[in-house]
């Protein structure tokens, strides 16, 4: 009868550990999660972060201008609303870096990156366009990530 | 004696807080446990929504950054009252009174700020519906200036005399407004009149020369110059070109004073209101 008293007390003893076990274990890993997820963020809001967004969007852009005339008729519009959304994921860190460190330099770069990116935004939303205009709109583009690009390396290199 | 006495009492105690541990740990220890693995799970979930939101709201070409922080801080606080009333209930509270006494604060909040509340919600359609954006040349209710913000709560015009002028959003919402700038071309009329006794071929021949050589008239639509009414004292023609909105009042101001230099040079009377009098009889008295 002793025996299994114990029996039973243990049972319930390794019942009860597990279950304490089992919420100790998922609050580990959700605070570990939530410190991974505030490491990422922080990682991303650095300007290196913003010119590796940057040198994405302009390579991309590299990419569909030297694209052949057929494929750039037929894609144009689809090609310039993903870049205008790479250029808004550079646009959205640089916004990061503003709000978070209030870095007042990063503000213009950002205002520049966003106002790119609307315009890319513009030009994909008339659908169809003329190989002229897309290749002007690729070329603006490209020139004007070089020049982010070129205020992001001074303010690193600084 | 007394140390035996002492070792019975610390066993006794300890028996107590060994009974009590084990009940606790077994009933609402465990509830504790699982409601703090709620909150921090819940903890998490709202960071990764607070992350998206922030992201996609400030991605978004349709909204601007001031109505993205807004909807960011809408939906985290939401999500934490959300958190909160989910963690009293995993604790075994009931949150019917939390709820009732929440929406009650709310409902005294927003009649006590209803006016802001309006503007703010008018605010958020402005942003969404965008019937103009910064930059352009706008009336709103009777004022008219260049849009140099939109906010939450207000729109801020620069007048053509360099004032501010702040509307709050409820105003620009209720009130007619005119976007002089979405379109990119503008009609521009001018009402030409000349005297009586004109010849009408003369004067269209002369005035469609004229705006013909004018490289900010556009070709298409054509202008259009006719004779639109018999007036008391004048033939009156109607002037309709096409222009761009940007170079609107330059060209209504020049060919207003074009045209008048034009109708000079070649002998053609722009009239006055005049008047014939017809005498039909005179007093000798006054005659004399």
């Amino acid at each position: 009868m002793m025996s299994a008293y114990l029996l039973a007390v243990s049972d319930n003893t390794a019942k009860l550990l597990l279950a304490y076990g089992v919420c100790g274990g998922i609050i580990l890993v959700a605070l570990v999660a939530m410190g991974f997820l505030n490491r990422r963020t922080k990682r991303q809001m650095r300007p290196i972060s913003v010119k590796k967004a940057c040198m994405k969007a302009k390579k991309y852009a590299e990419e569909s201008l030297a694209m052949g005339d057929n494929a750039q008729k037929l894609l144009g519009a689809t090609r310039l609303h993903r870049l205008s959304a790479l250029v808004s994921n550079a646009a959205w860190l640089s916004y990061q870096i503003v709000e978070n460190k209030r870095d007042i330099v990063f503000d213009g770069i950002a205002s520049g990156l966003d106002g790119l990116a609307t315009s890319l935004a513009k030009d994909s939303e008339q659908g169809y366009l003329p190989d002229e205009e897309l290749e002007t709109s690729l070329k603006a583009a490209i020139d004007s990530l070089n020049s982010t690009i070129a205020k992001i390396d001074k303010i690193i290199n600084a | 004696m007394t140390n035996l006495l002492m070792a019975g009492s610390l066993g006794t105690f300890w028996k107590q807080i060994k009974s009590w541990a084990k009940g606790f740990l077994g009933g609402y220890g465990l509830v504790i446990a699982k409601a703090l693995v709620v909150f921090v799970l819940g903890l998490l979930i709202v960071s990764i929504i607070k992350k998206l939101v922030k992201k996609n709201s400030t991605k978004s070409r349709k909204i601007d950054n001031s109505a993205a922080s807004f909807i960011t801080s809408i939906v985290a606080l939401i999500a934490y009252l959300i958190l909160i009333v989910v963690f009293i209930s995993s604790l075994g509270f009931s949150t019917t009174g939390i709820i009732a006494s929440l929406s009650s604060i709310m409902l005294a909040i927003a009649l006590g700020l209803q006016n802001t509340l309006a503007s703010l919600a008018n605010g958020i359609l402005l942003i969404f519906t965008k019937p103009f954006q910064a930059g352009d040349f706008v009336d709103i209710n009777g004022t008219s200036g260049t849009v140099k913000e939109i906010k939450l709560f207000s729109v801020k015009l620069v007048t053509p005399d360099n004032l501010t002028v702040v509307i709050p959003n409820n105003t620009v919402f209720g009130s007619t407004i005119i976007n002089y700038s979405k379109m990119p071309a503008r009609r521009l009329d001018i009402a030409v009149s000349v005297a009586y006794g004109t010849d009408v071929d003369k004067v269209k021949e002369l005035v469609n020369e004229y705006v013909a050589k004018d490289e900010r008239v556009k070709k298409e639509p054509a202008h259009f110059f006719r004779l639109t009414e018999w007036g008391a004292s004048s033939l009156d023609f109607t002037l309709r070109v096409w222009v761009d909105a940007a170079d609107y009042w330059n060209v209504r101001f020049d060919l207003l004073e074009g045209l008048l230099k034009l109708l000079d040079e070649n002998g053609i009377e722009i009239p006055f209101n005049q008047l014939d009098v017809h005498v039909r009889k005179v007093d000798e008295e006054v005659q004399a």
